[in-house]
């Protein structure tokens, strides 16, 4: 009795073929993008060779023109849709977490919207849209379709901070005297401002990433850099297309590792602090 | 203490996101709508009226019928090939997992972070007929034939369901998460196995989670226009692919305006099912 009791879910057997099915599943999620990044580096298309590693699809990408502009012209594209994005979903986080209105349940259903609905609809329905307001398509258009597929990332981002967020600080404040808008500015802002940075990054990551919308939205000479790979697509997977991946790979985590660099800071400091309150109040 | 932050303060924090969805997320949709109901004139323009003319010939239609038919049937089989993969991970991962609970989790995201594009295009250079797979089983010996394995449905679904596993695993391990263990320990002290420990009290409580991703898989699954683009064929052509050929090809707004509109009422009408059964609250947390 003693035995079943102390025996754990699933049974001792049933553990060992669960790690391995979680493993195999493991295997099935890095199997083609480590594969990507080591056909980048082989001379043949689709053999990965150990032996012979090779950096000429990079040094072909170093003097392809096109592709270097439509590299640029994303990141141009990421910084200015996520600063849109994050003045517009910071500022709904706001009016949403602190606002204590009627039907929040509701506008926050609205303001996730962007990422239920299918991208293929934003796409041609905001197409539609710059047709009838006389929008041409390019940067202005991209940086206005961006901005609403990313906005939902950093409300989610700025909200969950919000919520989480010591208030007895703002408080404090007002107590001595500060006005709400030198408390923002002196006390809530500089808290938000990891989580604010934090979004932007998130933000930047999913606008660097976009394909579909971006296919509908650019122009030839406006073109970021997923739409480019994805018309190269269109005749062949090169080698050169295994070495843009790489690229977009590398951009997307040195994003996300600042990213992550900036939480573990915040924890750091966090737990830093409450060790001192600890050892003052002792 | 008396806060400062009123209603109206919060009113005027949102009223800028919210406009900037209404007019550049709400407004585009009624335009589709509009759009839907327009009819082309001979000499290109659009006439705005309120002609069904569109929607009938999607009927009418035997390839964009059978089209919507594959649509529903992949985004079925790529749920249920995902749910099947993902549920063992959340499993794992909220029940089991302890040491490596964190370093798998991380490793979970790593690859659900990857453009997508890379994902997709991925699969060529595994897939294809001189691709990595094949050979590797033409060198020991298995096959004396490279296998089709790119260009056709399979394809797709392999490359929807990798690059899906995570929107699934996340909502499953988040009720798993939550879940009394105590209840798992009492099945086991009342001498049930472990296996039926599982199913009969783990399983119906991770429902929800189940649902959620679920949802998300189909969802995405559904309209996804990417991956039939690269690793289907013209006889694999989902709807968003449809609708991107009116658009960007055919130059025929109105039908692909139509076809959208049937993409979005289906999606719509799973999302109110969801919330009825479930509440959207469960993907993405309610508001507090």
């Amino acid at each position: 009795m003693r035995g079943r009791a102390q025996r754990r879910p699933p049974g001792v057997g049933g553990r060992a073929a669960l790690r391995a099915v979680v493993a195999a599943i493991y295997v099935f999620l890095f199997l083609p993008i480590v594969a990507v990044v080591l056909l980048s580096f082989s001379e043949n298309i689709s053999v990965i060779d150990f032996g012979h590693f090779t950096l000429r699809w990079y040094e072909h990408l170093v003097r392809n023109a096109p592709v270097l502009a439509a590299l640029r012209f994303s990141i141009v594209l990421g910084i200015l849709a996520s600063a849109m994005a994050v003045l517009l979903g910071s500022l709904a986080a706001f009016g949403l977490v602190r606002g204590r209105m009627r039907g929040r349940a509701a506008l926050q259903a609205a303001l996730y919207a962007p990422i239920v609905v299918p991208e293929i609809i934003i796409s041609v329905a905001l197409l539609i849209l710059f047709v009838l307001l006389r929008i041409p398509r390019g940067t202005l258009a991209l940086v206005i379709g961006h901005s609403v597929l990313i906005l939902p990332y950093v409300f989610s981002i700025v909200s969950a901070r919000l919520y989480g967020f010591d208030r007895s600080l703002e408080d404090a404040a007002a107590n001595l005297g500060a006005t709400p808008m030198q408390t923002l500015r002196e006390i809530t802002l500089p808290l938000m401002l990891p989580a604010i940075v934090g979004a932007a990054l998130i933000a930047f990551k999913v606008s660097f990433d976009e394909v579909v919308g971006s296919m509908f939205w650019s122009t030839a000479r406006e073109q970021p850099m997923p739409v480019l790979v994805f018309s190269m697509l269109q005749f062949e997977l090169t080698p050169e297309v295994n070495a843009i991946g790489t690229v977009m790979l590398a951009v997307t985590f040195s994003v996300l590792g600042v990213y992550q660099l900036i939480e573990w800071r915040r924890r750091a400091e966090l737990t830093g602090r409450s060790a001192e309150g600890e050892k003052r109040l002792g | 203490m008396k806060r400062r932050q009123t209603p109206r303060t919060g009113w005027a924090a949102l009223a800028p996101p919210l406009a900037w969805l209404g007019v550049f997320f709400l407004l585009p949709m009624i335009a589709v709508f509009a759009y839907s109901l327009a009819t082309r004139e001979p000499g290109g323009g659009i006439e705005f009226g309120l002609s069904a003319e569109n929607y009938s010939r999607i009927g009418d239609s035997t390839l964009y019928v059978w089209a919507i038919l594959r649509s529903l049937r992949i985004a079925v089989i790529v749920t249920i090939a995902t749910l099947l993969v993902a549920y063992p991970v959340a499993y794992y991962l909220a029940l089991v997992a302890t040491r490596w609970r964190v370093t798998l989790f991380v490793l979970l995201i790593i690859p659900w972070w990857c453009s997508i594009l890379v994902k997709n295009f991925a699969w060529v250079a595994i897939l294809a007929d001189t691709g990595v797979l094949n050979r590797l089983l033409l060198q020991i010996g298995v096959i004396d034939q490279p296998l089709k394995l790119l260009y056709n449905e399979f394809a797709v679904v392999i490359g929807l369901v990798h690059v899906l596993i995570p929107f699934m695993v996340m909502p499953i391990y988040a009720t798993l998460e939550r879940l009394d263990r105590r209840l798992v320990e009492a099945a086991a002290n009342l001498g049930s196995s472990p296996l039926r420990a599982c199913l009969e009290v783990v399983l119906p409580l991770s429902l929800p989670g189940v649902a959620a991703g679920a949802l998300l898989t189909f969802i995405l699954g559904f309209g996804s226009f990417i991956t039939p683009a690269l690793l289907g064929s013209e006889r694999t052509l989902m709807i968003a692919n449809l609708i991107q050929g009116q658009f960007m090809e055919a130059f025929d707004w109105p039908f692909g305006a139509a076809l959208s509109m049937v993409l979005l009422g289906l999606v719509l009408v799973l999302l109110a099912c969801f919330n009825r059964l479930v509440g959207l609250d469960r993907l993405w947390g309610p508001a507090r």
